[in-house]
């Protein structure tokens, strides 16, 4: 593996997480599906469901999903 | 801050139905229009945006097939707008505005330092005579004259600053430098015995010694002359001083009658006083009595004290009556009667012994105490002077014997 593979890509998303409480997701697409208990965002090459209780989506906006609420699993969808 | 911003430009909760939530969530996003903490509760989605949004959500909403089913308006905008109408909210804010400038005019707290020879009351009540007392308006207090007037009243400082900090005043003084008392050395004087007494000790400081130890001497007895006269016969006076210790009798008696006048108390009456910026309101009427206790509470902000509290005074009430004492009340008021008597007498001497009697006089207690002791008797006599005599106003003359 070339170390340049290592470094984050350009345009590729990220996902920051504070515990089970919050993830931020940045180069957000779009919300593919919107339900009480999953979330499925477009993140570009790949889509990311996010499962939880009560999630709010408390700004989306300049390209950024910051999601609240009680999040139980981030699963990644090619 | 950022609810702040929100609330100065006004934001609305709104309620879509129906439709694709997603597509209204990305629709809204390609415009630019700015949501938060949204939700979604079955087929219904929940959110917040700015009241100048409202307009851009049309399209959205019906591009993604859902219907607006509320909107609930909030912010500064429509606050002042819902109360327009109403003189009470205006004259609220008005009387709030006034009732701040006011109070940001006056001393709500007066610091005052402890300072050495100054009583920290006496001193917060000059103050308050001159002006400086919690409620005052701070323009009207003049410093520079406050400064004077405190300099001439207490000798005892140097230096007095009252400095005024928002709605604190506080105060500092530096007070002079205690000088040690001047001894009088320059008026001859006797030492003569204050106590009958066995001598046990001498400290001659000046003077002619006229007495040995083991003497026993009366009292008015000369102990130390301020007389001193040297081999070729010449005299001078010189002020005598020195401690001349002695072993004395003390006696001291009480009686206690039967009947004995006392002050007895009845219930406690409290009354309270709020107390705002200086004035204070009694909630009663004043009470004729003893004062048993009283207390003062203060709202503080932080470390201040602030002038807002209440002050309260509990008053015993108070009835002279006469009373029949027993025996035994009798005899204790008559030794402690006796121990007043010997604590004040005998303060600085070393008690060595002390014998009680106890006896009955026609329905009175009796009590005498006799108590040895050895202090210090002498006493210093000024010695009445002709004008023309040699004196020696150092106090160095020596005892003939020492010559």
């Amino acid at each position: 593996m070339k170390w340049k593979e290592l470094l984050p890509q350009p345009g590729a998303a990220s996902l920051e997480l504070y515990g089970n409480r919050r993830v931020i997701v940045s180069d957000c697409r779009s919300v593919d599906e919107y339900g009480e208990n999953s979330l499925l965002l477009d993140l570009g090459d790949i889509r990311a469901r996010i499962s939880g209780r009560g999630l709010t989506v408390a700004s989306f906006a300049f390209g950024q999903a910051d999601v609240t609420g009680e999040i139980v699993s981030v699963e990644f969808l090619n | 801050m950022i609810r702040l911003f929100r609330f100065l430009r006004g934001y609305a909760v709104f309620c879509v139905g129906g439709g694709f939530a997603e597509r209204f969530l990305n629709l809204c996003r390609l415009r630019g229009i700015v949501l938060w903490d949204v939700k979604v509760d079955g087929d219904k989605l929940y959110g917040f945006t700015l009241i100048e949004n409202l307009p851009l959500l049309n399209d959205p909403v019906k591009n993604s097939g859902m219907e607006l089913l509320s909107v609930e308006k909030h912010g500064l905008r429509c606050f002042l707008k819902s109360h327009k109408r109403r003189a009470g909210v205006v004259a609220g804010l008005f009387v709030t505005a006034v009732c701040l400038f006011l109070l940001s005019q006056t001393v709500w707290d007066v610091v005052v330092p402890e300072i050495d020879g100054v009583n920290a009351e006496d001193f917060t009540e000059s103050l308050a005579d001159l002006g400086v007392k919690r409620g005052a308006f701070k323009r009207s207090i003049d410093i520079p004259e406050v400064q004077r007037q405190l300099l001439n009243e207490y000798a005892s400082l140097v230096w007095v600053s009252v400095n005024i900090f928002g709605s604190r005043v506080e105060v500092e003084a530096i007070p002079v430098e205690p000088e040690p008392e001047p001894v009088d050395l320059t008026t001859p004087t006797n030492v003569v015995a204050a106590k009958a007494g066995k001598i046990t000790l001498v400290e001659r400081g000046a003077g002619t010694q006229l007495v040995k130890i083991g003497a026993i001497v009366p009292r008015g007895e000369l102990l130390l002359a301020g007389v001193v006269t040297y081999r070729n016969g010449a005299e001078h006076l010189t002020h005598a001083h020195g401690h001349v210790f002695a072993e004395t009798e003390s006696a001291f008696s009480a009686r206690v009658p039967a009947a004995y006048q006392t002050t007895v108390t009845g219930a406690a009456r409290t009354v309270y006083c709020p107390y705002f910026f200086g004035l204070s309101l009694p909630l009663g009427p004043s009470r004729d009595g003893a004062l048993a206790s009283a207390g003062e509470w203060y709202a503080r902000g932080g470390d201040a004290v602030l002038p807002v509290g209440v002050q309260w005074q509990t008053v015993l009430e108070c009835a002279p009556v006469s009373v029949t004492l027993t025996p035994a009340e009798r005899l204790c008021l008559a030794l402690e009667n006796c121990a007043a008597q010997k604590r004040a007498e005998l303060q600085e001497a070393e008690i060595t012994e002390c014998r009680t009697a106890v006896r009955a006089e026609d329905g009175a207690t009796a009590v005498s105490v006799t108590a040895k002791a050895v202090e210090d008797i002498a006493l210093l006599v000024p010695i009445a002077v002709d004008p023309g005599t040699p004196t020696d106003p150092a106090g160095t003359a020596k005892s003939p014997t020492e010559n």
